[in-house]
């Protein structure tokens, strides 16, 4: 018998509850199948009532079972997911526990698997006559369920999906938002598609797969409101977000040695810059990651700071000192993901610089960018650079569009086109043109990502000469493709491209200067909802910890959950400390923050910290749903995903301290509403206004 | 895939414009020659996308050309897709004489402007494509044509597309320079892409072209 290990196509069966007989049938026509010891049969019991019946069944057929505790609704998605996981199988089929598979079906597929790794294969089942059912059908005969069936239309009505292991790791699976069932199939194909894997259906008469008939549970899954609001999100997710890696938050995902992403850092002779460097990546929403550096022949102490992290996700190669594009390409070279953000080793990223960096990555896209702030290295003095839209055929023609250190590509791409090795300076700006006189995309993620710091020695500033030259040589070549005529054209169309709006570049300061190295800004941490252990525990070690705030939504006694805390006084080293150590969502609190009263009491000033927390508090007690959430969740939302979106509006009553208050929510309807808002400051009376948003742009 | 053919002649351009239909791996960017060819023949275009998207098509492959190509020809990109399902239309039952050339373009798929050229052939011309490159030159015996497409490949599952991206952008020119057969320089040892390549030269001898590459068995 071949052991698990060694299969190779593993057919994986999402189940809860749900027709074991039909499930022995389907079970058993994989076990009988041409290539019977090359399969791995996983059902995925997704929290099952009768654990131990599934199991019996399961394992008398020959299969094996992995259970899941239930939590929550059903949701095909986790399922199907929690049983690829559990296979090493290099080629996966996923599907549902009432098909019946034909003799050589999973033979055929693996040959066409194993042949064309770019290609992934759909089959449309066909669905069996009501009489032939789980209890009528005492031993499979495929002459009478082929006579005894017919084709059901394209498309979403399930059947199976195979592919190779390879890129489900790449986009990360099923997308876990998705509840119950219904679009995560169609969601998951498109995604291989955005993946460069192409889609194909294999109607062959040996090659098929039969549904048993069994009563409908779409109708049950209708009359469930909440199911069907399930279904309703799952539709949006499907239609509307076009990106391709989902799930980039969690930690199941992960796998060692192909994190989802490089962070790639060249540096020379900048020990003390590149430890806040590091220091910044460490504390990332997204923890799936590698820092990879590159020590272009540094004489400093560079070597003994990465050293002193002694985390397992950094690797450090020295070389003697032979220029940025050479360190780029070697970078390029060792680095494992399939994306590679480029970070300067002076620069400090925003926590949620590699997760904005995702959640724009759109299909046809082969990176993405975002806004920077400049700081002075001796004063903190910020500006604020949103970037410009990235258009490939006006991108050499137009200035402050972006910067390289805000960029994330794909490494595939990257390593075609290579850094240039000859040029002394510029590489950077030349490789970007060059991709973009070849038509590569690059997508804005309306986000802020790094605080670039300017100081004397910047690169940038002392190559200015050598730098223009390579612009200038690199930009005259790609010229050579178009007419005087077509060039006037692009420059003008490049003069209006627009700029893009970032989030929270309204109030930079408040929101970006904790985040300045130490000697430029004070810092305290938000600690979010973390337990009394923890609290001790962040305690012994030496730090002044204490309550943000308290409060709870009346008539909701589960809502009195909050446990946010917050730090004051501390560097950067104690942020990265304090974030490994607790594992919960921290951020630096914003400048002039109101947080000196343990139990304030009114006026008060409510920031967006704080918002956030309630808008949290209110999903946890369903006052909002879960998919209104997401609309509110200023660090999660691509809003143009959301746009057909209605506004939502509702009054709660919530406690806060010992005070009763009215709050009124307001949902945005459009990301500018939200760009534009201002934190209001309430200074009397009990009604508190939080408005997220404006209701349909109006003005409230 | 519907594919759509810009060529400007002005400017010596040639844009090949992919949009996706239900079934095709996503494009990231559409191809892009630095010179246009001067005789037109639907059918060889056709092919040309065939090979040059030879990854990406699932489908339904649309020809938005005058002509779209001969239901022969249709057949036989058909037949190169499977097992991927492919419909090829429009169709025309037209009949179209695929003309006959006499020179061998060598090429080879490395970025320097060398080639491999058998001297005792006096039919003998370099064919060249590099990626980046902002036009294109033509003499008696050598062409050299820019193009956004690398022949600088990662891994060898994409070594063989990259291959046929090349082949059929060598089809796009083979009219006007008179090129009768392709020989591809190097060689080629995977079971996968010998397979390919020959499922390649049954398309091309379609359209009247000969391709030659030199393989042998790692066994």
């Amino acid at each position: 018998m071949v052991s698990n290990s060694k299969k190779k196509l593993a057919i994986i069966i999402g189940f809860r509850d749900w027709g074991l007989d039909r499930l022995a049938l389907a079970i058993q026509s994989h076990m009988q199948c041409s290539i019977a010891d090359k399969i791995d049969v996983i059902v995925s019991d997704y929290g099952s009532i009768d654990e131990a019946s599934v199991k019996q069944v399961v394992e008398q057929c020959g299969a094996r079972v992995v259970r899941t505790p239930r939590n929550g609704d059903w949701s095909r998605s986790r399922a199907l997911n929690q049983g690829v996981l559990d296979s090493s199988a290099e080629f996966c089929i996923t599907t549902d526990a009432d098909m019946i598979f034909s003799y050589k079906c999973a033979e055929k597929i693996l040959s066409l698997l194993e042949f064309d790794q770019k290609t992934v294969h759909l089959i449309q089942c066909r669905d069996l006559a009501p009489e032939f059912n789980a209890q009528t059908i005492k031993k499979i005969n495929y002459d009478d369920l082929e006579e005894n069936s017919y084709f059901r239309p394209r498309w979403g009505m399930g059947g199976l999906i195979a592919f190779p292991r390879e890129v489900y790791d790449q986009i990360r699976g099923y997308d876990e938002r998705m509840e119950v069932y219904g679009g995560e199939d169609i969601d998951f194909a498109q995604r291989l598609q955005r993946a460069g894997k192409r889609l194909n259906w294999i109607d062959e008469e040996e090659v098929r797969i039969y549904h048993i008939w069994h009563p409908s549970t779409s109708e049950t899954v209708q009359k469930d409101q909440k199911q069907k609001l399930a279904q309703d999100y799952n539709r949006s997710i499907m239609l509307n977000d076009k990106t391709w890696i989902r799930n980039i938050t969690l930690s199941k995902f992960m796998k060692k040695g192909r994190p989802l992403v490089s962070v790639a850092i060249a540096t020379h002779n900048r020990a003390d810059y590149l430890k806040e460097a590091i220091n910044s990546v460490l504390v990332q929403t997204v923890q799936d990651f590698e820092i990879v550096i590159l020590d272009d022949g540094s004489e400093d102490h560079t070597r003994e700071v990465v050293e002193s992290f002694s985390d397992e996700r950094i690797r450090y190669y020295y070389q003697k000192a032979s220029g940025v594009g050479v360190a780029r390409n070697v970078l390029l070279d060792k680095v494992k993901a399939q994306y590679v953000v480029v970070h300067d080793d002076d620069d400090i990223m925003l926590p949620d610089r590699i997760e904005n960096h995702f959640k724009s990555l759109d299909a046809g896209f082969i990176g993405t960018y975002g806004g920077w702030i400049d700081f002075s290295n001796n004063t903190g003095e910020i500006v604020v650079n949103q970037g410009r839209e990235y258009e490939p055929e006006t991108f050499i023609f137009g200035g402050r569009i972006l910067t390289h250190g805000s960029s994330m590509f794909d490494v595939s791409i990257l390593k075609k086109f290579k850094y240039r090795e000859d040029l002394p300076a510029g590489v950077d700006f030349n490789l970007i043109a060059r991709l973009a006189n070849s038509g590569y995309k690059l997508k804005h993620t309306k986000h802020i990502h790094i605080l670039r710091r300017m100081h004397e020695v910047n690169l940038t500033h002392t190559v200015q000469g050598p730098q223009r030259a390579a612009a200038v040589r690199a930009t005259t070549i790609m010229r050579h493709a178009y007419s005087p005529e077509e060039e006037t054209v692009l420059r003008n169309k490049a003069k209006m491209l627009k700029t893009i709006g970032c989030v929270n570049v309204h109030n930079a300061d408040f929101f970006f200067k904790p985040y300045l190295p130490d000697s430029l800004s004070k810092k305290t941490i938000l600690i979010e909802d973390i337990d009394v252990s923890m609290y001790h525990k962040i305690k012994e070690k030496g730090y002044k910890i204490h309550h943000l705030h308290e409060f709870t939504i009346v008539d909701c006694p589960t809502t009195n959950l909050n446990e946010d805390y917050i730090i004051e006084d501390i560097g950067w080293s104690d942020y990265v400390k304090i974030f490994q150590l607790t594992g919960a969502k921290t951020s630096l609190v914003p400048l002039e923050y109101n947080y000196s009263n343990e139990k304030p009491s009114l006026p008060i000033t409510l920031d967006p910290y704080f918002q956030c927390k309630i808008l949290d508090l209110l999903v946890s007690s369903n006052h909002l749903s879960w998919q209104e959430f997401s609309l509110v969740n200023i660090t999660s939302v691509n809003p143009d995903r959301y746009k057909e979106y209605k506004s939502f509006n509702d009054i709660l009553i919530v406690k806060f301290s010992d005070q009763y208050f009215e709050i009124n929510v307001y949902i945005l309807s459009s990301w500018s509403d939200l760009l534009e808002y201002e934190t209001p400051d309430v200074n009397t009376g009990k009604s508190i206004h939080l408005v997220v948003g404006e209701p349909h742009g109006k003005n409230k | 895939m519907n594919i759509k053919y810009e060529i400007d002649s002005k400017n010596k351009k040639t844009l090949i414009k992919c949009f996706e239909t239900n079934y095709d791996a996503t494009v990231n960017s559409n191809i892009s020659i630095m010179s246009s060819p001067r005789l037109r023949n639907d059918d060889r275009f056709a092919v040309a996308a065939s090979l040059m998207l030879s990854d990406v098509i699932s489908g339904e492959l649309i020809l938005d050309t005058d002509f779209g190509c001969s239901s022969y020809i249709a057949t036989a990109i058909q037949s190169f897709f499977s097992p991927v399902n492919v419909i090829v239309s429009p169709q025309s039952l037209t009949p179209i004489k695929q003309p006959i050339g006499s020179y061998t373009a060598y090429m080879s798929l490395d970025e320097s402007l060398d080639c491999n050229i058998d001297r005792s052939d006096k039919f003998g011309m370099s064919l060249k494509f590099v990626m980046g490159g902002a036009g294109s030159l033509y003499s008696e015996n050598s062409a050299v044509i820019g193009v956004n497409f690398s022949s600088n490949i990662d891994n060898p599952t994409d070594e063989i597309h990259s291959v046929l991206r090349h082949i059929g952008a060598a089809l796009i020119f083979a009219d006007d320079l008179q090129i009768a057969a392709i020989k591809l320089d190097g060689n080629f040892t995977s079971k996968q892409s010998v397979i390919i390549l020959k499922k390649a030269q049954k398309l091309l001898a379609a359209v009247h072209l000969k391709l030659i590459f030199n393989h042998f068995d790692k066994r």
